[in-house]
Parts: C-alpha cells; sequence; structure tokens
C-alpha cells in the first residue's frame, strides 16, 4: 500500500477531504502536522499539501509555510522520487518554495498572483475544465482521462505569472502539465474558461521530471460523482443527470478521482526518476 | 479575605442623577434593574459588577424581554436532543438499519444516534458600524457555539438584508452590502466551512440598519455531546476553568449592550469599539486543536464542559458555565493571558476578544491540555499571546468571585448574572388594516416584457454573483450548491445515502402589512424550500428581528410574530411521526432595529429548516431535466398581487399597498408538503421549484436557467384563453411548487397528490430550444430566448457589487 502524508500547516482546510480522496484511489493517507519530528517523514511514500489559508496568506499566499523546515524534508523526498502534489494553497506553497518549477531549484521562478481578468477579480469559486499537456510523471498515469477534468476551483490567489519568456520556456519543456480550458475540451476563451487570467491558461505547473505538481483547482472536490453539479456541459454532466435517483452511482467516482489515481500510481513507481 | 473594589456611588442617587451617573459609566442598564441590583446586594455595584452585569443582563444576553414569549414555540419532538438553551440545538438523524437504509421513523430517542447542531445568530448592530467585520464574527461566533457543543461545523448560511441601492443612501448601502458578503466570505472560506445558502433582500427599511443572519450546522454523534455547564462533581472534586485561544484584549468591549440598543452615528466612534475583532485562521488551528484536547477528555473518562466566549465574553462565558450547574467559580485575573498586562478588570471580563473558549476540566487534565495547546498545537506562534491557561476553580457555594491585584472585584451570587429581572412590556394591537381595496385588473398583453423587468430587479435577480465570493464545496460533502436548488445540501457521511439540506425563509416586502403572516409565511417558505429539494422538513430553528419592544405596537408585533412561528411549526408536523411538531430547536432575539429616525424595522422572523433525504438520490434540482416533461403546479390560485414583485418593480403602487396578499393556509401548506414528498420519494418528480418571488412565471424562467443561466431548454407555458386573468396567473405570489413530471408519470403523480386532497395544474411543457413561450388556450402569444432573460436576471445585482470586488 502507498503511505501518502497529508501535510497539515496552521490553517490548511482541505485535510479530510483529500484523504478521503486519496484513500478513495487506493492509497493509506494520513494528516501529520507540520511540526511534526523530521524522521516522521521518511514513513511516507509520498505527500501532498492541500489547500486552506496557511498562516494566514500573510506575506503572499503560501510564502511562509514555504519557509517552514517541513519543506526541506518534502524536497528531500521529491529528490528522492517521491511524488508531491500541492493543492491550491499547496500549490503556492510549491511555488514559493521554489520546488515548481524547479529549473532552479530553490528559487522562486514564478508568482501566483491575484485573480484578475477583465471580467472578474478577487476570489472565485465555481467549476472549470482542465486538460493535460502531454508529459512524464504524474501524467503518463492518467491516460485518456486526462483529456478533460471538471474540478471546482476557489482561490483568490491563482494566476500563474512571470515574465513571458519563462512559461515560453516552460511550455517547451512540458512543464504546464494542466491548462483550462473550455467545457468542449477546445481552448479557453477567457473568463470564465480560465478564471484568474493565468499565463498561457495555466491550471497546474509541475517540476521537470513531472513528480511534482503545483495544482490550484480542487480534484477532491470532484472525485465522487454526487460532487458534480448537474449542469455540468459534457460527459460527466450527461453522467451526473443519468445518476438520479441512483445513490450507488452517485456515490461512484467523479472526474477528479482519475488524478488521486494517477498520483496513487506514480507513487507505486517507487524512487524511480 | 480580599477587599472589595471601592462601589460605583448609584445606590443614594435620585432618579435624574442615575440616569447620568449610569451614562457617564457607559452602562445601558435601566433605572429600576440598578436599584433592585442595589437592594439585592445591599451595598453599591464595583465598576466590574457594573459593567458585566450591563453585558449579561442587556438583551441580547438575557432574552429579559422574550424569554416568557418564546415559550410558546415548540421546540420539543422525538427527533430534539436538545432544543434551545444551549449554545446550539441538537437533533438526530434517522439511523441506519440492520439494511444499511436509514428510515425517518427511527429517530427517536433510544441508542445513541448521530446529530446535527444548529445555531443562528444575528450581527445586524456592528455590520451597520463595521460590515466586514461585523458580519465575519458574525459567522465566527455562530461556528464557535456549534464547535463547542463537540461538533463539526459543515456548513454556513447567511440571511442578508440591505438597503434600497438606489434609494438616498445608495453609496453607503452599496459599501455595507460589499462589506458584509466580504466579511461573510473572508471569515467561512479561511475557516474551511462551505456557504451552503443565502438570502438576500433589499428594501430602504433596512437603510440603516442592516440585518445580518447567519446559520451555521454540525455533525456529532449524539454520545459525544458536550455539556455547557460544569458537572456537578465540581463542587466536590478539584476542577479548573481552562481559557484557551487569543489573549484577552479590549476589543468587543460591550458588544452584547451595544447590540441591545440603538445604532446611534453621534457616538460612532465609541460603538465601533464594541465590534469585534476576526481571526478565522486562528480559529482554524484552534478547532484542529479542540478537537483533539476533546478528544482526550473524553477517553480520560472524566465528564467536562465546554462554552465559547461571545457575548459577555469571559464573565458571561464563566458566569454561565458554574451558575447553570448551581456552581461558583474563583477567577484569578492575573493568571489570565491577556494583551496588556495592567488592563483594568472590568474590561478583561467583558472585552468579546474573538477565538476563546472556556472549558471546565479536572485539574489532573490541566497540564496536558496546556501542552496540546501551547506546544503541539503552537497557538503562540499563531498569535502573539495565545494559548491555554487555569485561571479559575469552582467551588460549591454558588458565588462568582473575580480577583485581580489582591482585589476583589466581583462577588455575586452566580444565578443574579445569568438570571434577568424579566421585563413585560405592554402590548397593544395595531388598527385593523383597512380591507384589502377593489382594485382594476392589472391587463398587460406584455407579460414576458414583464418578466424581463423582474429578472433584472434586485429583488429577482440572480445571486449568483454573490455565490462565487464563497466557498461552497471546501470538506468535499456538497450535494446541492448555492443556485443549484432551493436549498443547499451536503452528504453528511459520504458512503452511506443519508443526505441533508437546509433552505431559508423570511420575506421583508410584505411583513409590515401582518407580523403574524410574516412570521408563519417564513417558515412556510423555508420548509417549502426543503421540500422543493425532496428532502423531509426535519427541524426549525429562527432569528427574531425587531424593532424597539418598549413600543406596544412593537411589541405586539414580537408576540403576534412568534406566535406565527408556532402555529406553521405545529401545522406542518413532523413527517414519520403524527402529532409531533416541527421543532424550534435553536434561535435568536435581536431587537432595537430602527432607522436613525426611529421607526422599526418591519418585523423580520428569518426562519432556516433542516431536511433530510433517508436516500440523497432522490434529490432533485431546479434545473429542467428533458424536453416533453410537463411542468405541473402544485398550488391553489388566488390572483393576489399585493405585495407581489410584480407590483413593486412594474409600479403598481396601489396593488403593491392595498391589494390582497397570497393567502397563506397552514392545513393546505401541510398537504401540499406531504404530496410533493409522496411523489418525490416515489420518483415522480424531476426537478422542482417553488413559487415565490416573482410568481409562476419567475419559477418557468427560473428552472430553465439554472444556477449559471445557462439554458438549454425552455418552457411553453399557457394559463388559458382568458387574457384579462394572464397577469393574476403569471405573477401572484400564492405558495406552491412547480414539479417536472415525465407525461408518463403524470397519473402516477396526481394520484400521489389526491390523498393529500392536493389538486395538480398543468401549467406548462419543456421544450428542446431554449426559449419561454406563453400560449393562450394552445395560441403562442409571446416568446423569449433565455439567453437574453438569462443576460438580464445574471447581471442585475452588478451595479451593487461590481466596485467590490476584489472583497
Amino acid at each position: 500500500m502507498i503511505r501518502v502524508a497529508v501535510v497539515q500547516f496552521p490553517g490548511s482546510n482541505c485535510e479530510r477531504e483529500t484523504v478521503a480522496a486519496l484513500v478513495a484511489a487506493g492509497a493509506v493517507a494520513t494528516v501529520v502536522r507540520w511540526n511534526a519530528p523530521a524522521a516522521r517523514w521518511d514513513e511516507f511514500d509520498a505527500y501532498v499539501l492541500p489547500g486552506g489559508f496557511s498562516y494566514e496568506d500573510r506575506v503572499r499566499a503560501g510564502a511562509i509555510a514555504a519557509q517552514h523546515r517541513v519543506l526541506d524534508a518534502i524536497a528531500a523526498g521529491a529528490d528522492a522520487g517521491k511524488p508531491v502534489l500541492g493543492l491550491c494553497n499547496g500549490a503556492q506553497i510549491l511555488v514559493e518554495a521554489g520546488l515548481v518549477p524547479g529549473i532552479e531549484p530553490g528559487h522562486v521562478e514564478v508568482a501566483l498572483a491575484a485573480n484578475s481578468t477583465p471580467e472578474w477579480s478577487g476570489y472565485y469559486c465555481d467549476w472549470v475544465h482542465l486538460a493535460a499537456n502531454p508529459g512524464p510523471g504524474l501524467r503518463a498515469h492518467l491516460g485518456p482521462a486526462g483529456a478533460l477534468i471538471p474540478m471546482p476551483t476557489a482561490h483568490g490567489q491563482g494566476r500563474f505569472t512571470a515574465r513571458p519568456e519563462v512559461f515560453e520556456d516552460l511550455a517547451r519543456r512540458g512543464q504546464i502539465a494542466f491548462r483550462y480550458v473550455a467545457p468542449d475540451g477546445g481552448a479557453a476563451q477567457g473568463f470564465p474558461d480560465n478564471p484568474n487570467g493565468s499565463c498561457r491558461d495555466t491550471a497546474g505547473l509541475c517540476d521537470a521530471g513531472g513528480r511534482v505538481l503545483a495544482l490550484m483547482p480542487h480534484p477532491e472536490r470532484s472525485a465522487w460523482l454526487y460532487q458534480v453539479p448537474e449542469e455540468l456541459p459534457g460527459e460527466w454532466g450527461r453522467r451526473r443527470r443519468a445518476a438520479a435517483g441512483d445513490v450507488a452511482a452517485l456515490a461512484g467516482p467523479g472526474p477528479g478521482r482519475a488524478l488521486y489515481a494517477a498520483f496513487v500510481a506514480l507513487a507505486a513507481t517507487g524512487g524511480a526518476r | 479575605m480580599m477587599p472589595l473594589a471601592p462601589g460605583v456611588a448609584l445606590r443614594d442617587l435620585d432618579d435624574a442623577a442615575l440616569a447620568l451617573g449610569l451614562r457617564d459609566a457607559g452602562v445601558q442598564l435601566r433605572l429600576e434593574e440598578v436599584r433592585r441590583l442595589c437592594d439585592t446586594l445591599g451595598r453599591d455595584p464595583t465598576r466590574a459588577e457594573l459593567f458585566l452585569l450591563n453585558s449579561m443582563w442587556s438583551e441580547h444576553c438575557s432574552y429579559k424581554s422574550t424569554r416568557a414569549l418564546l415559550k410558546r414555540l415548540p421546540t420539543a419532538a422525538p427527533n430534539v436532543v436538545l432544543g434551545p438553551g444551549a449554545d446550539a440545538g441538537v437533533v438526530r438523524l434517522p439511523r441506519r438499519g440492520p439494511d444499511g437504509r436509514a428510515r425517518l421513523e427511527d429517530s427517536g430517542p433510544g441508542a445513541p444516534g448521530r446529530c446535527v447542531v444548529l445555531g443562528h445568530e444575528s450581527h445586524n448592530h456592528p455590520s451597520q458600524l463595521l460590515p466586514v467585520e461585523g458580519a465575519a464574527t458574525g459567522i465566527g461566533g455562530i461556528v464557535r457555539d456549534v464547535y463547542c457543543m463537540g461538533a463539526d461545523v459543515v456548513g454556513v448560511l447567511d440571511v442578508l438584508r440591505f438597503g434600497d441601492p438606489q434609494g438616498p443612501q445608495a453609496d453607503a448601502v452599496r459599501q455595507i452590502a460589499r462589506g458584509v458578503v466580504g466579511g461573510v466570505a473572508a471569515y467561512g472560506n479561511a475557516l474551511g466551512v462551505p456557504n451552503l445558502g443565502g438570502d438576500v433582500e433589499f428594501e430602504a427599511d433596512f437603510d440603516d440598519n442592516c440585518l445580518v443572519n447567519v446559520v451555521a450546522l454540525g455533525l456529532m454523534d449524539e454520545d459525544e455531546l458536550i455539556p455547557s455547564v460544569a458537572p456537578a462533581v465540581a463542587a466536590a472534586e478539584s476542577y479548573a476553568l481552562l481559557l484557551v485561544g487569543k489573549p484577552t484584549d479590549d476589543s468587543g468591549l460591550g458588544g452584547a449592550a451595544f447590540a441591545s440598543g440603538l445604532l446611534d452615528t453621534g457616538e460612532d466612534t465609541q460603538q465601533r469599539g464594541a465590534v469585534q475583532l476576526p481571526d478565522p485562521f486562528f480559529k482554524r488551528v484552534l478547532t484542529e486543536a479542540n478537537k483533539k484536547a476533546f478528544a482526550f477528555l473524553r477517553q480520560s473518562g472524566a465528564p467536562f464542559a465546554v462554552k465559547d466566549l461571545g457575548a459577555a465574553g469571559l464573565g458571561g462565558a464563566a458566569s454561565e458555565i458554574a451558575a447553570g450547574a448551581g456552581l461558583g467559580l474563583d477567577l484569578d485575573l492575573d493568571l489570565l493571558h491577556r494583551v496588556r498586562a495592567d488592563e483594568a478588570a472590568q474590561v478583561l471580563i467583558v472585552s468579546e476578544t474573538q477565538e476563546r473558549y472556556a472549558l471546565a476540566v479536572p485539574q489532573a487534565a490541566v497540564e496536558p491540555l496546556v501542552a496540546l495547546y501551547e506546544k503541539e498545537f503552537e497557538l503562540g506562534a499563531m498569535v502573539r499571546g495565545a494559548g491555554a491557561r487555569a485561571i479559575g476553580r469552582f467551588v460549591a457555594t454558588p458565588r462568582f468571585r473575580v480577583f485581580q491585584n489582591g482585589v476583589c472585584h466581583v462577588d455575586l451570587p452566580s444565578v443574579l448574572i445569568t438570571e434577568a429581572p424579566r421585563i413585560d412590556w405592554p402590548r397593544a394591537a395595531r388598527p385593523a388594516p383597512a380591507a384589502a381595496a377593489a382594485l382594476p385588473r392589472p391587463v398587460s398583453g406584455n407579460v414576458l416584457g414583464d418578466l424581463r423587468a423582474l429578472l433584472g430587479s434586485t429583488g429577482g435577480a440572480s445571486r449568483h454573483w454573490l455565490f462565487q465570493r464563497y466557498d461552497c464545496e471546501v470538506q468535499g460533502r456538497t450535494l446541492l450548491r448555492p443556485g443549484d436548488a432551493d436549498a443547499g445540501a451536503i452528504v453528511p457521511h459520504p458512503g452511506e445515502p443519508l443526505g441533508i439540506a437546509m433552505g431559508l425563509g423570511g420575506l421583508a416586502r410584505t411583513a409590515r402589512r401582518d407580523a403574524w403572516r410574516a412570521a408563519a409565511g417564513a417558515v412556510c417558505e423555508a420548509v417549502r424550500n426543503v421540500v422543493a429539494v425532496g428532502a423531509t422538513p426535519w427541524a426549525l430553528t429562527d432569528c427574531l428581528n425587531y424593532g424597539s419592544p418598549e413600543t406596544p405596537h412593537g411589541m405586539q408585533d414580537l408576540s403576534d410574530g412568534v406566535d406565527g412561528l408556532a402555529a406553521a411549526a405545529r401545522a406542518l408536523g413532523l413527517r414519520g411521526f403524527p402529532g409531533a411538531p416541527l421543532a424550534f430547536v435553536s434561535g435568536n432575539v435581536s431587537l432595537y432595529n430602527a432607522s436613525l429616525a426611529g421607526r422599526a424595522i418591519p418585523p423580520s422572523p428569518l426562519v432556516a429548516c433542516l431536511g433530510v433525504w433517508c436516500d440523497f438520490g432522490r434529490a432533485h434540482g431546479v434545473r429542467l431535466q428533458a424536453a416533453g416533461n410537463l411542468v405541473l403546479w402544485v398550488g391553489e390560485e388566488d390572483r393576489a398581487l399585493g405585495g407581489s414583485l410584480w407590483a413593486r418593480v412594474t409600479a403598481h403602487t396601489a396593488w403593491f399597498d392595498a391589494g390582497p396578499l397570497p393567502r397563506l393556509d397552514l392545513e393546505r401548506e401541510c398537504a401540499r408538503m406531504h404530496a410533493v414528498l409522496d411523489a418525490s420519494d416515489a420518483g415522480l418528480v424531476q426537478s422542482c421549484h417553488d413559487v415565490g418571488d416573482g410568481g409562476i412565471v419567475m419559477a418557468l424562467a427560473e428552472m430553465t436557467f439554472a444556477r449559471r443561466g445557462a439554458a438549454t431548454l425552455g418552457v411553453r407555458f399557457d394559463f388559458g384563453a382568458d387574457e384579462t386573468a394572464v397577469v393574476e396567473r403569471a405573477f401572484a405570489e400564492s405558495p406552491g411548487y412547480l414539479c417536472e413530471v415525465r407525461a408518463a408519470d403524470r397519473a402516477a403523480f396526481e394520484a400521489a397528490c389526491a390523498p393529500h386532497g392536493v389538486a395538480v395544474h398543468a401549467v406548462g411543457v419543456v421544450l428542446a430550444e431554449p426559449v419561454l413561450e406563453r400560449a393562450a388556450a394552445g395560441v403562442e402569444r409571446e416568446r423569449a430566448a433565455c439567453a437574453d432573460l438569462a443576460a438580464v436576471w445574471r447581471t442585475g445585482l452588478q451595479h451593487i457589487f461590481d466596485a467590490g470586488s476584489d472583497a
């Protein structure tokens, strides 16, 4: 069994559902507090940094947590090939810690800026559609499910940004792991497809090996079919509507489950890097 | 024996001097209350005692004007574990049978079940003065009430009433509305509690006094319920009062008393100091620490109690946790963790510093608990000076004493603090309203044009803009999000078929015309919103927002309101338990809500209803499902346009003011409830929307729009050949339901309704094309594209909120 630590920082608030989604994907998942003894982190095969508001988003979202010594343990694990998934605030922490994109490890190379589009700025909560760009690591385990994964997003600072040439470079290196797309899978047409004005419609950025992923939306809120809104366009909306009246079907997997399954499958490949 | 602090010389003053003395001391107690206090004590009260009683005998804490009235509410039913009185109410969910399925009937007393904990709170006055902080601490306070029962908070809802965003105070109204929404969002989002629904109205009556009511719901096992009063054993064994959380400062000073009087802009700055400061981030860490602390205490086997620090701060929580058990408490302020070492006793005991809890625990548990809060969870690293300290010990003598620096600042009988002298204000019925005027029938050949106006109005526009500011999906349990349906819903125990829903009710627009009806109608609306998703109404909470009880008409409104709530709750009843009422398990009263000119707000009894499904697969939203289905109306025509959104928006003022209000018949309401639930249980309802603001046509439009206004289907509706009746049929707000039913299921649906004596009328058919089409006896009269209508509906609130988009 793959053992996953869900890292609880002061202010994390998505631990419960993240553990549940990992368990549903076949892992043994445990919430581990930020100040656990250093040796505790060695007991795990993979790490998930869940959503929330670590250290009150002081300075910048994720900036304080990124300085905590627990990130040294996670970086060491990542170096040893253990997969790391940062979701929402967890993504912000990975970016602030320089683990993602990690071209020069330890350097903050991109920013997660405040949401800003002509139509909307500030905190935004609603469903978006993601597609995986081809690449190694976690994405290699996604299979056809990666073509279109609807899930909710809920953040105020999720706009991946840097000088344009940085994102050109990241695209060339295949590190833009997930992008926002239109509900039909086509290119995002601004807001609300891309809810925050993110550079190159980036929803998730990863390290060179695709094993450390910073993803802004919330796959654990899309891991069961009952979580899917019935008006959602496309296949998953159809499945949700077809399950009306059938509580067993509604309790079945939702689109976000595939991401957790891929993460667990990746962890099972061990230190192969 | 420590010396008593000097008294405030009040005893020998005449009325005029006493009134002046109290004002100078910043105390709002009534003269007779102070006289009675001095007589009871046989001395002048100390300043700390005066401050403590000023808060504890305030309307907000003591319910001194309403306690007797509130006894009229039904609060007991087989599914009620704990009614009003503690920090929050507790309702048992249906138990699972051996086959894994839950049954409504199996939720009475017996083996410990799983429970929902409900709290309902108002934060009106603070939100008017400091909207962001006021609304945020409203959420912060109500979740604390639910947490301290031992529950995990799994949802919040908010009911908001703002002034007229286009009226004379438009700028202030918008600023308040934006601030309140920002505060609700900031607190709930950071805490990680999903917002499951809200209700907002804009009326000029609220220009000077907005309403911010919040509801929190939590989940808990029945045998994990934590008492709010110290265990009796604390009289004989060594028990400590452990205060955990932020260090005490002077914020929120006198908040309870402030919320129990009229707002006064002349004292703006002084009153602002009474508003508390929120810290959801710290609360989140504290909540995690509490969970572990409560588990430790449960495992230790010794009884313990927990109380949140809200109104009246430390003095309130500490005296209540002792008095409720007939105990006394010696409190040593020198041991209190506080921001300023030299803060005065009277400030420390009534300041409403947020994010604190009081625990009554065995002395032996103090050391491990302090380590848990301060070392494991590093509270002091989050907020300087935060932590856990044993600051008091329980004593058998029922006196509440507070010491600081070798001086005794409070020495009062415990129950004197918690039992304020009650007041029975005189009442006088308002003059009977004039009989509804005989008005000419409104005629409009342009139903869809009127609809468009309604859709763009503040009363009718989509609330989606607000909903997107709130996290509605954190915790991963969300089944129906705000806007999906008439009620929000979650799956409380994923992996099991149980579901729970929360609906809201209350309408300011017509409330002045009939105080009884406003209250009974609020219950009915909250219940309808739950029934519309297919859930069985399971329990109620209320918040009674009224003006001053000191005017006989105002007090009568309040009395009539309580009667209206009680009548509706009894008439609708608890499904599965014939004869049992739908019980009120929690509530709150907020008085002295008025304009600066002294005009009371409209009676605003705001109600929340919990619903349950034994099988959440039966849940339905408002969104139409398939072309060819029928839209059946479960309701009764009475063509009443008085007080309607239509009359308001189309400026039919005479109709609005004097036209008849829709009939409210509790027996019929109950019959419709049972009919729709029976049909829903049988799987006959594809989607459902209650008929409310804007009547049937508005409801049909919303069924095509669903949450985001992206219609894929349309409706053709037909009110018959009589064009002179069409406006009334289209826009009257007669209570009822629109149910989408497969054509093949129509007979079965009617058969499900028949035993209840409920009539069903076909009003429309679902179209494959996203259009609204009005026909008259089969002849098409009007047609509009849903996309055009939805564009108006989606953007109707933008003018109020768009400048506040960085909330």
